[in-house]
């Protein structure tokens, strides 16, 4: 049972960062790897911050706006400097490993004995830390992702989303292309750093090393959940993502419990992965054969 | 009112590919003109568009719409005054996106967007009217997405969109070229019935010469970068397609085949 809701705790906190995966990936059309560094940014800044003494929410916040900042670089070079997308972000998420370094003054920085979200609200609810857990993410993802689809629902939000899918069209209608795709990149990024500093909190701990593999991971998460929820419209990408990221780790606490070795771990979501976005391709030529 | 001035663009400058598109080009659009341009491929008709709309800069010359200097005027800034159609239908809308998604964006062209939610039942039902005088049917598939439609009911829609807001200028590019006989047709009634309603001040290219003799109210005829003929609307009503065969082998020997067929 407490597994059950400790995985469930953890599929809800890692949808944060599907989320903003989804924003780059889904919505802006932009493969944006920025993310391996802005998400260990997130949990370096709300470390560094909790262990100083400053409120863990507050730490959050903080997060947040470093991510925005470090999606708005990767932004200003794909869009004004011309630099290729994937690029740009290598290269904003390389740069990311010196300043996370400098941040945490060392590779990782312990939160034992602070007091992070998951322990105040565990104090606040008295209640065990796999059930303050779950409360904690689900309440997070949720107001999240209500905010998210307020948000593509205004007059700009729809702008960014008609951006990804056509920027002729878009710049015909007065709008600012660049600004757009500057500003769905600094979301995204906002959202992923902010999953980073509750991951941190949650595992007790920040690391230089954290971010490896979180792209895969938030990209694993979105095929997931289109392809379990058959999603098409934007309400039901925005469950998916959600959804998606609770199998995700259902599929991953169900392979480590079947003796699967931790470090395996990255190459099962590499194929995982492969998988999926193989899988219309498949299915056409199963189709195909039938046919035939 | 459109004005351009002397405009000259040069791609590849300085290349063995050089490519002079226009090689300086003056003309104006005095309000209500309904302009049709023909020429060969490679006359510089997109170019001149392109130019006009900012999706391209000249090098020299100057560009005036209702008197203000949009020369170097950003494309996504001067969208205020332009409503685009495109040949490829699926460059004037966002296939992802529901019918009526679609519109409220071209509802704020030119204007800022606000981070205020975009519907509301007024304004749904404002965008269904629209929908519904096109005659297509499209009003019950408000919020389908766009992706779904044909390429006629895309340009339909586009055509909507550009003029939805009253644009000073209206710019197509063969909006026709990609679709089949019967709905090309539709469309280009559309146009018709929109941009005389309107009274709009429209540069059309066409392919077609039937259909460049049949709509507006003027025809120019470009080749090599120039505008070689220029027909107002008197001079208009007596062309016939012939005699517009004849003014482009006075000045190239290969009429393409594509001219030769789209006047049959």
């Amino acid at each position: 049972m407490d597994l059950a809701i400790s995985t469930g705790a953890q599929g809800l906190m890692w949808a944060i960062l599907s989320l903003g995966v989804f924003l780059s990936f889904r919505i802006l059309d932009v493969p944006d790897m920025t993310c391996e560094g802005s998400f260990p940014l997130g949990g370096a800044i709300a470390a560094t911050m909790v262990v100083a003494g400053v409120s863990p929410w507050l730490a959050i916040v903080a997060a947040v706006i470093g991510g925005m900042v470090a999606g708005a670089v990767t932004g200003i070079l794909y869009t004004k400097l011309k630099i290729p997308a994937i690029l740009a972000g290598i290269l904003t998420m390389i740069a990311l490993y010196s300043i996370n370094l400098h941040i945490m003054g060392k590779a990782n920085v312990s939160l034992l004995r602070t007091d992070t979200i998951f322990r105040l609200a565990s104090r606040f609810l008295d209640c065990g830390s796999s059930v303050a857990a779950l409360v904690v993410s689900g309440g997070l993802i949720l107001v999240l992702v209500l905010w998210v689809y307020w948000f593509f629902g205004t007059e700009l939000g729809m702008c960014i989303r008609a951006t990804g899918f056509n920027v002729h069209m878009m710049r015909a209608q007065g709008v600012n292309t660049d600004t757009m795709t500057i500003l769905g990149l600094l979301l995204s990024n906002g959202l992923i750093s902010a999953c980073g500093a509750v991951v941190a909190q949650n595992n007790g701990f920040a690391d230089v090393g954290m971010g490896i593999g979180t792209l895969v991971i938030g990209l694993a998460s979105i095929i997931i959940g289109e392809v379990v929820l058959n999603a098409t419209s934007f309400k039901t990408s925005l469950i998916a993502v959600m959804v998606g990221s609770v199998i995700y780790r259902v599929i991953i606490a169900v392979v480590l419990y079947m003796g699967m070795e931790p470090n395996d771990l990255k190459l099962f979501t590499a194929v995982v992965v492969v998988l999926a976005l193989s899988m219309p391709l498949i299915k056409t030529h199963i189709a195909a054969g039938k046919e035939g | 009112m459109l004005k351009v001035t002397d405009v000259k663009k040069t791609f590849f400058k300085g290349t063995v590919n050089e490519k002079k598109a226009i090689r300086g080009i003056s003309l104006t659009m005095n309000d209500g003109d309904f302009c049709t341009v023909i020429g060969s491929n490679g006359a510089g008709k997109s170019t001149l568009l392109n130019l006009i709309a900012g999706a391209l800069i000249p090098d020299e010359g100057l560009i005036e719409i209702d008197g203000k200097d949009v020369t170097r005027m950003p494309e996504y800034k001067r969208a205020k005054y332009i409503g685009r159609v495109f040949q490829d239908p699926m460059k004037g809308t966002a296939a992802g996106m529901q019918l009526q998604e679609n519109l409220m964006l071209a509802d704020r062209r030119g204007l800022c967007h606000r981070l205020r939610w975009a519907f509301t039942p007024s304004r749904e039902q404002y965008y269904q009217n629209l929908v519904a005088r096109l005659g297509l049917g499209l009003e019950n598939r408000m919020t389908a997405r766009i992706g779904l439609f044909s390429g006629g009911q895309r340009q339909a829609v586009t055509l909507l969109m550009a003029t939805m807001r009253r644009p000073e200028v209206l710019l197509l590019d063969e909006p026709t070229a990609a679709l089949d006989p019967k709905t090309a047709e539709t469309v280009l009634n559309l146009v018709n019935q929109i941009v005389t309603e309107q009274k709009l001040t429209t540069l059309m290219i066409t392919h077609n010469m039937r259909d460049a003799l049949r709509l507006g109210n003027r025809l120019i005829m470009m080749n090599d970068g120039k505008i070689i003929a220029d027909y107002n609307a008197e001079q208009k009503k007596e062309l016939t397609i012939d005699m517009l065969l004849r003014k482009f082998e006075e000045v190239t020997d290969d009429v393409s085949d594509r001219m030769m067929l789209g006047g049959k």
